[in-house]
């Protein structure tokens, strides 16, 4: 048992850290062959699993132009990188270049903690991605840059699909993909704990795309009010929400009120067809510590089927990278991550199924079979309300919290009223 | 852990004196030793080292909790080093008027009740089991006690969090053994009390090694003769328990409850790590409530506020704790 008093005592405790950074030497004019600071990089663990090999290679790159400079990488979890970096960013030792998501970048450019960035120095930063560059905009300026997008897939296991429906395509209409499963599930139901599409309870993110499928939102903006205001108690939101809540139960055969981290490892130990979910994770089903090898070559990606005929709507996700403000080595930063983000590093990540940061190489995607389905994700997809508490309504996870108690028995209704409070309680607060 | 040095105190019923001899005597009036005066400052210096290491790790941040709770401290101002705005007392009014902090407050006290009350009667169970068992199984017991004791919290509770799965977990496949009981994907933390079950087992589990070793210690104080003469006098076992081995285990007894009060108010590991980094609004006690209204809500003078009120409620324990820990020192 630790005798740990309070949270927040540690946490000031950590604040209260005295320890100086490096000489304040900075300067950009020297020579680069002769700057010897350190450059500290926060990118996310999504780096060191799955293209490890591109954070070298820039580094060397990096190291070749300034070969005295330190540069530290070191990764981070979605869990608890944001809590890390609001303690950080208070004390003395901070990282210099962050990897931020896509949702969480406006309360960190509201805060005035990013500096601002040129979007000359980029590659193809006139045909960045729209989601993400609009995500790092705040009254004309930028604040960060595009690092890669990600879209929602189906993620299925042909060969369950061929032997209990002759076909190893995934239907394109929610009617035929109901059909198919309903084979899939005989075939495969003498195991309790198997299901024929995987869909956690509290997976937000394709609980919303129902919601986008039926035109409803998460919240507006109120143009003559200046604020923003939640609309999941909207017809249309409602609509959507039953839809998904529906699928759940239907198909969702093992514990109905996880997230959506165990994907990965249910298709991997055959507990599943069918999921909807990152591009990449189909990849994690066969390599990787969760990976299951006898898979290779059996899982495969296709756009998912929506209500009403039309694919579903996916959220476009993705990462930006941005400087710190405070940071003494601003101008290291953006060469780093001008370097991260070139035209060659984006290949890299194309190549592993992972979207470029702008249309121009996102282009051939769309006719390469593999990616298509990705790829073509792209144009009709949603996004969160950009406003300055959104990361509050994130963090306070009034949304799968909301899913919850739909899922445990609440009315529709009644959960939807309840989360647009609590959302319009945070979603215009800048703090 | 200084509750496992302490003696127990002289049993309350004129035992025979041991035959070892009494302890040092008192020093004849107006004669005194000149050793004291020439060491009196050693025990000082060899102290000092500890004060201030301890100063340095508690003191401050205390100091900065107590700063913070007084001003409106947002990530604003944590990150340009300006200094917050003073809002007085404004911070722990909101807090007191808010009934969800009434609710978290009441659900602690009901968590640490129940904990306290399980790692001491098990702890105590142990412990008399424990002077009746042969030499090497003795051994064996404290041996597991020891590694349980030593496993890490978050190691602990990964574990527990494995058992409790709802596809994977050993205790739902355990319990649909059982003819006519079907568990499988059954999940324990929709409903907090069977979520807090779990916790509960956590933290009970990991605080009951301290406990036997520390009151098995203390048994070994019970004079066997003592016990003798109460059974011949026609005491049951339960009334041997009562009127000779408790009362000489009292003192260590308080102490260990006062001590597993405070920690099991401040449980907030297990169930951070229980509900993966996210727990639920009805899963939080005051230490999680404090740090959500800290990091979630990034309102940190609100977290230092709830931290610092924690403090007030434990004072009263940790005064408490205090005392016994000078009454058994005057004892000796």
């Amino acid at each position: 048992m630790k005798r740990k008093l309070i949270a927040a005592i540690g946490v000031t405790a950590m604040m209260a850290g005295v320890a100086a950074c490096g000489a304040d030497s900075g300067n950009a004019s020297k020579d680069p062959k002769e700057r010897d600071e350190t450059l500290t990089v926060w990118l996310m663990n999504d780096a060191e699993s799955t293209w490890p090999e591109l954070v070298k290679d820039v580094n060397a790159q990096f190291k070749k132009k300034y070969p005295n400079v330190k540069v530290k990488v070191q990764y981070q979890q979605w869990g608890d990188k944001a809590k890390k970096l609001d303690t950080a960013l208070g004390g003395t030792k901070f990282p210099d270049v962050v990897e931020l998501g896509n949702t969480e970048t406006m309360t960190y450019i509201l805060n005035g903690a990013l500096a601002e960035i040129d979007p000359k120095k980029y590659d193809n930063s006139d045909t960045w991605i729209e989601g993400l560059k609009d995500t790092c905009t705040f009254e004309g300026k930028q604040f960060c840059v595009p690092y890669y997008a990600g879209a929602r897939v189906a993620i299925l296991n042909t060969e369950m699909f061929d032997k209990a429906t002759g076909s190893k395509e995934l239907p394109q209409t929610e009617a035929g993909l109901k059909k198919a499963l309903a084979k899939v599930q005989q075939k495969y139901g003498s195991d309790p704990a198997f299901s024929s599409l995987y869909l956690p309870g509290r997976y937000w993110y394709a609980a919303m795309s129902y919601v986008a499928a039926y035109g409803g939102q998460i919240a507006e903006y109120d143009e003559g009010k200046k604020e923003w205001k939640a609309t999941l108690s909207s017809p249309e939101a409602q609509r959507g929400i039953k839809h998904f809540v529906d699928l759940v139960k239907t198909y969702n055969k093992a514990d109905k009120t996880k997230d959506e981290q165990d994907h990965a490892n249910v298709m991997a130990n055959e507990k599943a067809a069918l999921l909807y979910g990152n591009g990449w994770e189909a990849g994690r089903v066969v390599e990787g510590e969760e990976g299951n090898p006898k898979l290779d070559g059996k899982i495969a990606t296709a756009g998912m089927p929506g209500p009403n005929g039309k694919p579903l709507p996916s959220f476009i996700g993705g990462s930006d990278l941005a400087v710190i403000g405070k940071s003494k080595v601003t101008d290291l930063g953006e060469e780093w991550i001008a370097m991260f983000t070139s035209e060659k590093s984006q290949e890299v990540l194309a190549s592993k199924n992972i979207l470029p940061n702008n249309t121009k190489q996102l282009e051939p995607l769309k006719s390469n079979p593999e990616t298509a389905p990705i790829a073509n994700a792209v144009p009709d997809a949603w996004f969160t309300p950009i406003a300055p508490g959104w990361t509050a309504v994130e963090t306070k996870l009034i949304l799968p919290n909301m899913l919850l108690d739909i899922i445990k028995g609440t009315p529709v209704e009644e959960a939807t009223k309840k989360a647009d409070q609590q959302i319009d309680d945070l979603i215009n607060n800048e703090a | 852990m200084t509750a496992a040095d302490t003696q127990a105190a002289d049993p309350p019923v004129a035992g025979p004196r041991d035959p070892g001899g009494s302890g040092p005597r008192p020093p004849r009036d107006g004669v005194r030793p000149s050793k004291k005066t020439t060491g009196a400052l050693l025990p000082y210096l060899l102290i000092g080292p500890a004060i201030i290491a301890i100063g340095a790790v508690f003191a401050w941040p205390l100091v900065k909790t107590v700063v913070m709770s007084f001003q409106d401290m947002g990530r604003r101002e944590l990150w340009s080093g300006e200094t917050p705005p003073w809002v007085g007392f404004a911070q722990f009014t909101h807090i007191l008027g808010d009934s969800q902090f009434w609710a978290v407050t009441f659900r602690t006290v009901v968590f640490m009740v129940v904990c306290v009350t399980a790692t001491m009667a098990f702890g105590l169970l142990i412990a008399l089991l424990m002077q009746r068992l042969s030499t090497w199984v003795r051994l064996l017991l404290t041996g597991a006690l020891v590694a349980a004791w030593s496993m890490p919290l978050l190691v602990a509770t990964s574990i527990f969090r494995w058992f409790a799965d709802s596809d994977y977990g050993v205790v739902n496949s355990l319990l649909s053994k059982v003819p006519g009981v079907d568990f499988q994907g059954h999940n324990w933390f929709l409903n907090p009390w069977q979520g807090f079950t779990i916790i509960a087992a956590v933290v009970i589990w990991g605080a009951i090694p301290f406990v036997v070793i520390t009151l098995y210690a203390a048994l070994t104080q019970v004079p066997k003769e003592l016990e003798e003469a109460a059974q011949l006098d026609g005491a049951g076992p339960l009334g041997v328990f009562r009127n000779v081995v408790f009362p000489v285990i009292k003192p260590v007894f308080q102490m260990i409850a006062t001590l597993s009060v405070i920690w099991d108010f401040n449980v907030f590991g297990q169930v951070f790590l229980m509900r993966g980094n996210k727990p639920e609004p009805e899963y939080e006690l005051l230490g999680i409530y404090s740090f959500q209204k800290a990091f979630s809500s990034s309102s940190f003078s609100q977290g230092t506020a709830i931290a610092l009120i924690t403090v007030l409620l434990l004072s009263g324990v940790a005064v408490y704790y205090l005392r016994q820990l000078l009454k058994t020192g005057e004892v000796e």
